[in-house]
């Protein structure tokens, strides 16, 4: 049990499915059939193309894209930036059959940003490139760069951290949100792995960083706009504490200063101050507990959030943080080691061969999808036509729009989180992904079904997007006139799990509100006739239509 | 790490997320508010929690007025003008009969508190936190969820250990007759740690309410198949199943409480009057509080409500920079003040208000000195307040010692938040022996005054009495002349006048400002015709009026 060995066979359908989900925004059963003959290995190759990065959101109103339109001071128009963004971001979501989105996702649900105190969408979407950039790279470089982020500096105040003026907000959250995490309590001010001392003496380092609002200046490795030090005369960090930090024994009792001969008087350079930094990063990653810390949160992602103190899961996490630690903090090897591994891959149907232990640590299907999740899941397995970003910018932004309302009353504001810890999902204990399950979401969710197989529509009633079902079951059932087949079908492509007989038939009965041979055999004179062209599709529609929106308004379709 | 440790059945007490302010109004002629009070007996007391989130600075809540002048050189780029100061917004003094080092001002913007606690509906509790405070919201904020203390890891909450333990037949045979609602209702998408439960079967004691709120349909066939029974996917599938049956049971039920429940005329705060950024602008607790006065209105035997203001991590710009009276900290403070005004007035108008204790939290204070962005840092210690008419009015303790911070320049834990809530449940909710046993509270030190009075009208009597009152005269019956005496513990216009006993007004005795404290009028009878006189007293809440009896 939980081997990080890698497992050496083809994926067959069922693994391969398991995969996509995890590694994807979802599968369509094209993908699923494509992947079901390579191995773990061959698969994840092909998930880990390097892909290209995409060119920024267009600005509706102004017809050019966003970091080149003008911005305005005002608060409608910037919430319709950010959406701007918001549609540019689920829309690669979308679009991608890679690993880069979703780590792109995993790595905002990290380096939490909320939209609302940021409240612009070009910072943001020079955030979220920034996670793209790092979304198989080298996470270390990626906390550096994080800290000069133009939407972090804002949203955690990095801004206004200056010399003599201390601002302990981010420095904290790098610590204990971001990097190497905060461990038990084992005294006052003493969270196992830093201190509070530790905390000020980080936000000292951190010092002088102000955000750029004209996006002008590009970071030189990444070439995406980033934050820079105040500068004063003669290239002076003037607003950089440049004086000696001494961080706590958790540190060695470290001491992180500017190279001396960057001092001028008693400040230094920009290059000082980003030295500085280095030396803050290389403290902060020396210590094995921050590979730990993310390999963790890596786990939770892409297995299962539960963690028991002792045992497989916690050898396989040591597993994949030596790797990612020997990896000076890779994600790709680490992210390949996961997703190849037999651990990833134990699956629940045990039929044939019950477990010699009666509790697993199978992850198979057993995470609850965030809303994220249950919408592009949905616009992926089904093939539902989008408006066209380009020529279709209008109907595009109207519909994601809708979209992302739709995701807020299932319980997620996009880019918004409650709280700088992010979705709760991610981090509450004891729940965890059960943190997006209430009586008021799962009602949300559920009548999520009926929209999109209905279609979203604009107010004027036009139609934006909906499920095509009948051409759905048409290009992909093997034999649509037969009900049982239908429901069948799409129960084993929808579920990630098996399901009771009796399941089978409750919707069968959802789907022609009987079961008997009468019935069926009028599904299949029906399906005939539409097929034959004698009729047209206003009787099998409505009844496929329904079945879809029963099918993901169910419990069993919430998991992943 | 123990947090992460296998987790038992996480069980969901009683609250639920509902939405119901989309629901028509449909008032109910003939409520029953005089019948239930007549048959009130501890299981109609409730507890409304109103949750601060991100750390509340409590000393620009609570102005500490002995130490003004340390009070501005810790802060000086957000100080609130204090009391005695010529701005036109400063510093609301509360209450001049308290000692001196337990004297506060009020932020400008509390008003509304101060209008409650001149009723003897207050009680502050002063430095509120726990030992070795944790300055992450995230910890801080389960620690007090879990009632624990900084290294504790529980999987349960105390409201959860509460409600389950007073409540045996939860999960299984909930809702019943008696109590056929939720144990505990939360507003907001989740369910909070404070109502997960230690046996409920997966099943918290908490109900999240929302704006919406229906059925989700037949669960019976989507139980696994027996094969699956013992992996994480069945776990999880059965929880989604869980949260699905108790919207069920749920749905009718609060949807039809809710529409026979009314709201009295009072009305709720909606927006910040003064300026504030658009986040800040809109009153998000009053909607809150205004459901629970219908819902209580309504009939819900829910237990324990739980309510929540966001944006108090207030890092920058937590006052503006040309005024500390401005700004986001003011404006939530306003929220707090006004809604929790309206909220006491409604219960009152619908005879609810011996029913309800409304009580503040926070995760931390803010660090004693202000930071360079005109905000604060985190902290510790912070007041909590309490409201309703069954505490027992007034400040519990000191301000915090501004001269005595700790190592990391912060405030002294003074009071354990966890004897707050124990007091609340075992003197106002009338929890059993069990259920305290099992809110582990009972080894924690009890406050050092009462917070729940003993029986509520003399208490407040009391309280109210020694701070604005209308002596009798003496003498009386009077010949030449009388002294009237008054005691006011706010400073303000004062209208005392002499009346004839058909109503017509005689003479002026007082009209004009006065201070704080006792003041005697010496009134001149000699022109008065014998007979019966009312004098009468007009000040702020101070209305009353007494009869003098004239002789020749």
């Amino acid at each position: 049990m939980a081997s990080l060995l890698p497992l050496n066979e083809p994926l067959g359908k069922k693994r391969a499915a398991h995969l996509l989900r995890r590694a994807t925004f979802g599968p369509s059963l094209q993908l699923i059939n494509q992947f079901q003959n390579l191995t773990p290995a061959q698969a994840v190759a092909q998930l880990t193309v390097p892909v290209t990065m995409p060119m920024p959101p267009i600005d509706r109103e102004a017809g050019i894209d966003i970091v080149q339109s003008v911005r305005a001071n005002n608060r409608a128009i910037n919430i319709q930036r950010v959406n701007f963004f918001r549609s540019w971001w689920m829309e690669r979501m979308r679009f991608d059959n890679t690993l880069v989105e979703r780590m792109t996702y995993f790595l905002h649900t990290h380096f939490t940003t909320r939209r609302e105190v940021v409240n612009d969408g070009v910072a943001l979407y020079f955030q979220n490139q920034l996670f793209r950039y790092y979304a198989l790279g080298n996470f270390k470089d990626l906390t550096g760069k994080i800290s000069l982020d133009n939407a972090m500096l804002i949203f955690l105040d990095g801004r206004l951290n200056e010399v003599g003026f201390p601002n302990e907000n981010y420095g904290r959250e790098l610590l204990e949100l971001y990097s190497i995490g905060k461990g038990d309590q084992i005294g006052s001010d003493d969270y196992t792995y830093y201190t509070e001392q530790d905390v000020q003496e980080a936000a000292r380092v951190l010092s002088g960083y102000k955000n750029d609002p004209d996006f002008a200046y590009p970071d030189p490795d990444t070439g995406l706009a980033i934050g820079r030090q105040s500068l004063g005369n003669g290239d002076v960090a003037n607003r950089h504490d440049a004086q000696p930090k001494t961080f706590s024994d958790k540190f060695g009792g470290r001491v992180i200063a500017p190279p001396p001969e960057t001092m001028v008087g008693d400040r230094t350079t920009e290059a000082g101050a980003l030295d500085e930094l280095e030396q803050l990063k290389d403290m902060i990653f020396n210590e094995p507990a921050t590979a730990k810390f993310i390999c963790t949160r890596l786990y939770r992602f892409f297995c299962f959030y539960e963690i028991p103190e002792t045992g497989p899961v916690q050898d396989y996490i040591e597993g994949l943080t030596e790797t990612f630690y020997t990896n000076n903090y890779e994600l790709l090897p680490v992210l390949t080691q996961l997703l190849t591994s037999q651990h990833f891959y134990e699956l629940s149907d045990r039929l044939d061969q019950p477990p010699a232990d009666a509790e697993t640590d199978d992850p198979l299907g057993a995470i609850i999808k965030s809303p994220l999740e249950v919408v592009i899941h949905t616009l992926r397995a089904f093939d539902v036509a989008m408006p066209d970003e380009g020529s279709q910018m209008n109907k595009f932004y109207d519909t994601y729009i809708q979209l992302i309302k739709d995701l807020d009353g299932q319980g997620m504001d996009l880019y918004n989180p409650i709280e700088v810890a992010g979705y709760p999902a991610y981090h509450q204990f004891p729940g965890f992904n059960r943190n997006w399950i209430s009586a008021v979401t799962l009602l949300n969710r559920y009548s999520f079904g009926a929209a999109i197989t209905d279609g979203l529509r604009t107010a004027d009633d036009d139609l934006l997007a909906k499920i095509d079902a009948v051409q759905f079951v048409d290009d992909h059932i093997s034999d649509p006139a037969d009900a049982r087949v239908v429901v069948n079908e799409l129960i084993d492509f929808m579920f990630p799990e098996e399901v009771r007989d009796e399941r089978r038939q409750f919707f069968l009965i959802q789907f022609l509100q009987d079961d008997d041979q009468g019935i069926l055999d009028g599904w299949t004179q029906d399906w005939n006739n539409y097929k034959s062209g004698a009729d047209d599709d206003t009787t099998v529609r409505p009844l496929l239509e329904n079945l879809f929106a029963v099918l993901i308004a169910s419990p069993e379709y919430q998991l992943f | 790490m123990r947090r992460r440790g296998f987790l038992k059945k996480v069980p969901i007490a009683a609250s639920a997320p509902v939405l119901l302010n989309n629901i028509p109004v449909n008032v109910m002629a003939g409520n029953s508010h005089l019948k239930r009070l007549a048959m009130m007996n501890d299981t109609d007391k409730v507890i409304v929690l109103i949750q601060l989130h991100g750390g509340n600075d409590g000393l620009n809540t609570l102005i500490p007025i002995a130490q003004y002048d340390e009070y501005v050189s810790l802060r000086p780029n957000i100080a609130i003008p204090s009391i005695s100061s010529k701005a036109n917004r400063r510093a609301i003094a509360l209450d001049n009969r308290l000692d001196e080092m337990q004297q506060v001002g009020l932020h400008p913007d509390m008003t509304g508190v101060k209008d409650l606690y001149d009723q003897g509906k207050v009680s502050i509790i002063q430095s509120v936190g726990y030992e070795n405070l944790n300055q992450s919201h995230f910890r801080s904020r389960d620690i007090w969820y879990m009632g624990g203390g900084y290294d504790d890891y529980l999987d349960s909450g105390w409201a959860g250990r509460y409600l389950e333990t007073e409540y045996p037949a939860f999960p299984d045979n909930l809702p019943s007759a008696e109590m056929p609602d939720p144990l505990a209702l939360e507003f907001g998408n989740n369910v909070n740690l404070i109502f997960h439960t230690e046996f409920g079967d997966g099943i918290p004691a908490g109900f999240p309410i929302g704006e919406d709120f229906a059925a989700l349909g037949a669960i019976e066939t989507a139980f696994p198949p027996d094969n699956l029974n013992d992996t994480h996917y069945a776990r999880e599938l059965r929880y989604i199943l869980d949260i699905q049956e108790q919207a069920n049971q749920y749905a009718d039920r609060l949807g039809q409480v809710y529409e026979n429940g009314i709201n009295s005329g009072t009305t709720y705060p909606e927006r910040y009057p003064l300026i504030a950024s658009g986040r800040f602008s809109r009153n998000g607790l009053a909607g809150q509080l205004k459901t629970v006065a219908r819902l209580l209105s309504g009939g819900v035997k829910t237990r324990i409500f739980l309510t929540k203001i966001f944006g108090f991590d207030t890092h920058a710009d937590q006052v503006t920079a040309n005024d500390s009276t401005m700004g986001p900290h003011s404006a939530l403070l306003y929220h707090i003040s006004s809604a929790v005004k309206a909220f006491q007035d409604d219960l009152a108008a619908l005879g609810l208000e011996d029913r309800v204790l409304t009580m503040t939290f926070s995760e931390f204070g803010r660090r004693a000195a202000s930071n360079g962005s005109y905000g604060t840092d985190h902290g510790t210690a912070a007041p909590m307040l309490v409201f309703g008419k069954g505490i027992n009015p007034g400040v519990v303790g000191d301000s915090p010692d501004l001269n005595d911070l700790t190592r990391g320049a912060n405030l002294r834990v003074g009071v354990d938040y966890r004897s707050v809530f124990k007091e609340a449940l075992r003197d106002w909710m009338g929890a059993s022996d069990a259920a305290m046993q099992a809110t582990l509270f009972n080894d924690l030190p009890d406050l050092p005054q009462p917070l729940i009075g003993g029986r509520i009208t003399s208490t407040e009597n009391t309280f109210i009495e020694d701070r604005f009152r209308l002596n009798n005269a003496y003498p009386n019956p009077a010949q030449d002349q009388t002294t009237i005496s008054y005691y006011i513990n706010n400073s303000g216009h004062v209208r005392l006048a002499l009346y004839n006993t058909m109503g017509k007004k005689i003479r002026d005795l007082v009209n004009e400002n006065k201070n704080f404290g006792e003041h005697r009028v010496q009134v001149d009878l000699s022109s008065v015709p014998a007979g019966s006189y009312i004098y009468k007293i007009e000040t702020g809440q101070l209305k009353v009026a007494k009869k003098l009896m004239v002789v020749n």
